[in-house]
């Protein structure tokens, strides 16, 4: 469904994750925010500690899927402590190569899509993950991202408005000039 | 009669010194601990002082709530990471006047925030969580990007 030229996006799940790019990745965390409440600050967990480029989460939420900087996806429960699972060394069959945005197929909760850069550009590929198989995929490079992440000028625009004092940023116990 | 010590001096005159001297090492660390004292203690929210905030957004989504269909401006809630950071001015110290030296004093914390609105409207902010540990020293890594389980287009 499109509203104003902009995808009507519909979770099915409030959970998210979160990283900087080439930095740590934290979750899982809850988007559901109760009316009465202002501050939230749920825990949350230091999935992997390394340097992601790209990472996503599937339908049921139960695992995250993230590429190292050296290429390689791994797969790692959000649920509960384990070790993650190295799913395929994606630079062993493509050589170099940049990965910039991985996504859970949708309806294929096995299926894993990859937008990365070689030599000839950006490029659209598919990872089965229970097979572990790595072929071309059909879809635009384009289409494989985050919807919606076009819209920090919008937020911008609503938080400009917001005074200092109201973002509730913790203060740190010293910080003295 | 007590018994010439070192350089002619008495062993009370000794002693003496020792705690002159070390009288004077103390008043070195009293006076610098009233220095650091007398410092502003800054807050981000605080209006004090030449605070500069040099916060951002740094990455964003739309969101619609699973358990509330009934929101009245479901394409307008937004999930988003801001980064936080705020600096004084530089301005040159002469507690040790070997120069003007330069110090900044820096607060940083990375948060992802929700985005709604109030029935009048207006956005409401609640801070969702903090990343922890991570200290950027000021520049804004290349992307902070979040995800959403399982969108739907």
């Amino acid at each position: 469904m499109i509203v104003d030229g902009t995808p009507l996006i519909r979770n099915t799940s409030d959970q998210a994750i979160a990283f900087v790019e080439y930095g740590p990745l934290y979750g899982p965390f809850s988007v559901e925010v109760p009316d009465t409440v202002n501050v939230l600050d749920q825990s949350v967990l230091l999935l992997a500690d390394t340097r992601v480029p790209a990472a996503a989460l599937p339908s049921d939420g139960s695992r995250a899927a993230y590429v190292d900087d050296r290429g390689r996806l791994f797969a790692i429960s959000t649920t509960a402590s384990a070790s993650p699972d190295e799913i395929i060394d994606l630079r062993r069959f493509l050589g170099p190569i940049a990965v910039s945005s991985i996504q859970w197929a949708i309806g294929s909760p096995d299926v894993l899509l990859i937008r990365l850069e070689r030599e000839l550009g950006l490029e659209a590929w598919t990872v089965l993950i229970l097979t572990r198989q790595l072929g071309p995929a059909g879809v635009d490079p384009g289409y494989i991202g985050e919807p919606g992440s076009a819209h920090l000028d919008e937020v911008n625009l609503f938080t400009r408005s917001i005074p200092t004092g109201l973002w509730r940023v913790p203060a740190p116990e010293r910080f003295e000039r | 009669m007590a018994r010439p010590g070192l350089y002619g001096l008495s062993g009370f005159q000794v002693v003496t010194r020792s705690i002159m001297r070390y009288h004077f090492i103390l008043v070195y660390i009293i006076l610098i601990l009233i220095l650091i004292s007398g410092c502003h203690a800054v807050t981000p929210g605080a209006d004090t002082g030449d605070i500069i905030d040099a916060s951002q957004n740094v990455s964003s989504a739309l969101y619609h709530p699973v358990s509330r269909p009934d929101n009245p401006n479901p394409i307008r809630s937004f999930v988003f990471i801001r980064h936080s950071y705020y600096t004084t001015q530089r301005s040159p110290w002469t507690l040790v006047s070997s120069g003007a030296a330069s110090s900044v004093a820096v607060f940083e914390d990375i948060g992802v925030y929700f985005l709604r609105f109030t029935g009048s409207g207006e956005p409401d902010i609640v801070r969702l969580t903090r990343l922890p540990g991570l200290q950027t020293g000021g520049l804004t890594p290349p992307g902070f990007i979040w995800r959403f389980q399982h969108l739907q287009r």
